[in-house]
């Protein structure tokens, strides 16, 4: 829900329960005003009745009373039921269409000797009309206030937001790499100022962060390298001596080989570091078939120390891929063949099939014992292969760079690791990759 | 021939001094850029070996002056980087080649060995030994005259072997010089004795030259 709904509704939302809630309310307080003042001219006129009450001394003198005063019915006190406070009775009117609701205030007079009650009566026909009229204009007044508190709400807000939205669009835009985006300035309220201010100054310290992590790890690779050479000339030079033993020959040898683990894992995390920083550019073409031989043709003598052939089969016409990166995408194919050579027995052969859709490499082998899931993660190796663990995952790494899927599967005996560029379902696999990477 | 290593580390230039010496290489050490740019100036060398990464700057400045001074010295950059870009920007630049640290010495060797041949030699590009002779144009060799068929792989090693003549050469280094990075995910070095008993059966007499030393790799002599 968007927050400009999310305020329109409650505004929407407390305006009506007002209207709903006030209108009986209004209407039994208006109610309850009219019939006390009507009751209040009530006894106003039956506290006169005594000063006529004295006037009267003959039985004509009560006829011409009775007459004469058309609010007034003199019964006898026996004759009808006596109410102390003023009460509403409703009675057909004069012209015998609707009822009419009377208000009535009864007093007990002594006329010439005799016990009467006294009923004084009024009309409230007219009060009805007026609480009519009256509810209908606030009615009126309530509905159109909600109309404009509503339309008013929606369209400040709107304007309101608006840089609330541009906020939330420049971080939508985020690039680490350039610096060159600015959050539009249209701001006079105080709250957006320091959140833009805090946005943009946030946005240069993650920057300056960036940069000098970026720093570090070439410095780090740079200073692990050179004394990695160092020891590596150093071991080549005591080679060269003349009376070694074949034994002492061997430790170097070991040594040699431990270092050049170190020297493959330090540029693979590099590499790993760098891709997920976006340091590469994405806009060449690449000719997978071409590529695909390229990397057979390098690991060819890899595959050739285990006897096995690489076996490829490529669909006509041949695949390009546009905006993609050459080397990231040779590294990607060579880890993939790599890591079947690895996995496969000694004359097996492994095959590498291209579609328009797929990149597939299978390997007879048998199965890992770690989940498909667990397979793309760092450092995870099977019954302690050579190598570091990274390839995988530098794989699944640059798939993800390129919007690429790909996808581990177990069948028959065969590992198939499957590469798609076309996105299975198009809704899942195109995330923005730019933020989702860091 | 003259080479200049251009290193801040000193231990690394000595290294690599001390091993170049032992061929007819004559060569000197630049521990700066304005120490480089001195030498270089004042001497022409037949490669110049370049790292980037020096106290004062980047050595591809120095590049950048040889190259607009139209000077020909073999340029090859050693470096701690070995990201695509540095590597690419120092091609553009007109290094000749880009060797990323830790490299083997054997490879530095057979690196510098190409450069040369290539600037110098132009049409004349054999390199013999006894009755042993290979002409790197025509990627062949021969023995007393009489070409021997070699494959691909068997001459890249007979190569790398006799430009690092007289020198141990481990099965590491002859493995990274034939498989490149993949040589790390081989599990024994049997392809290794493989190419070199093919390669020393098919040399024949020549095949003696190539010793094998015990538990390290081999040499040639």
């Amino acid at each position: 829900m968007k927050l400009l709904h999310y305020t329109s509704l409650r505004h929407l939302l407390f305006a009506s329960l007002l209207t709903l809630v006030s209108i009986p309310v209004f209407y039994i307080l208006l109610n309850n005003i009219f019939v006390h003042s009507i009751d209040r001219d009530l006894r106003m006129q039956a506290s006169q009745i005594p000063s006529i009450v004295s006037i009267i001394q003959t039985p004509a003198d009560f006829q011409l009373w009775k007459e004469l005063d058309n609010d007034l019915d003199i019964q006898p006190i026996d004759s009808v039921a006596f109410h102390d406070k003023p009460f509403t009775i409703q009675r057909q009117s004069a012209d015998g269409t609707d009822p009419e609701d009377f208000r009535i205030l009864q007093k007990k007079v002594e006329i010439m000797g005799k016990p009467y009650v006294v009923s004084i009566e009024s009309s409230l026909f007219e009060k009805e009309d007026l609480i009519q009229t009256i509810l209908t204009i606030q009615l009126g007044i309530l509905i159109l206030l909600l109309l404009g508190t509503v339309g008013i709400n929606y369209f400040i807000h709107k304007r309101i937001w608006k840089p609330f939205y541009d906020a939330l669009a420049y971080l939508k835009a985020f690039n680490i790499e350039s610096d060159n985006m600015q959050l539009p300035k249209r701001l006079k309220i105080q709250e957006f100022k320091e959140l833009n201010h805090s946005v943009q100054q946030l946005s240069i310290r993650v920057r300056r962060a960036y940069h000098s992590q970026k720093e570090f790890i070439e410095n780090a690779s740079h200073e692990l390298q050179t004394p990695l050479t160092v020891l590596k000339f150093k071991l080549e030079l005591l080679l060269q001596q003349q009376d070694l033993t074949g034994e002492q020959g061997e430790l170097i040898g070991d040594m040699y080989r431990e270092i050049e683990q170190m020297q493959e894992l330090n540029s693979n995390l590099l590499l790993l570091s760098k891709i997920e920083n976006g340091q590469f550019a994405d806009e060449e073409t690449v000719h997978v078939q071409e590529t695909i031989e390229e990397v057979t043709e390098d690991l060819s003598l890899l595959a050739q120390s285990k006897a096995q052939s690489i076996q490829t089969d490529f669909a006509t016409p041949a695949i390009t891929l546009a905006s993609a990166n050459k080397t990231l995408f040779k590294i990607m194919v060579a880890n993939l063949v790599t890591n079947a050579i690895q996995y496969s027995a000694s004359g097996s052969t492994i095959r590498v099939k291209l579609t328009a859709t797929f990149l597939q490499v299978c390997n007879p082998g048998t199965p890992f014992n770690i989940s498909s899931e667990k397979i793309f993660k760092r450092f995870v190796r099977q019954n302690k292969q050579k190598g570091n663990g990274l390839g995988l995952s530098i794989v699944q790494t640059i798939a993800r760079y390129h919007h690429y899927h790909i996808s581990y599967d177990y069948n028959n005996g065969t590992h198939q690791f499957t590469l798609r560029w076309e996105p299975v379902s198009k809704s899942t696999e195109k995330a923005s990759p730019a933020i989702a990477l860091l | 021939m003259k080479i200049l290593i251009v290193e801040d580390e000193i231990e690394l230039a000595k290294s690599i001094q001390q091993y170049l010496q032992r061929e007819n290489y004559l060569c000197e050490v630049a521990a700066d850029i304005a120490q480089g740019r001195q030498m270089i100036e004042d001497f022409a060398y037949d490669c110049i070996l370049l790292d980037i990464n020096l106290p004062e700057g980047s050595g591809l400045t120095l590049l950048k002056e040889l190259k607009q001074d139209k000077k020909t010295d073999g340029v090859i950059i050693i470096s701690a980087r070995d990201g695509l870009e540095d590597k690419v920007l120092s091609l553009k630049l007109g290094a000749d080649d880009y060797l990323a640290k830790p490299f083997h010495l054997a490879e530095l060797s057979a690196r510098i060995e190409a450069i040369i041949r290539r600037r110098y030699l132009k049409g004349e590009s054999r390199l013999s030994y006894e009755d042993l002779v290979i002409d790197t144009l025509a990627r062949s060799a021969s023995v007393e005259g009489l070409p021997i068929q070699l494959t691909k792989t068997e001459y890249e090693l007979l190569l790398f072997l006799m430009i690092n003549k007289g020198r141990v050469i481990t099965k590491n280094a002859i493995a990274e010089h034939l498989l490149g990075r993949s040589a790390l995910y081989l599990d024994n070095y049997d392809i290794i004795y493989a190419h070199v008993k093919n390669l020393k059966k098919k040399l024949g007499s020549m095949g003696s030259s190539i010793k094998t030393i015990y538990g390290t790799g081999y040499k040639f002599t």
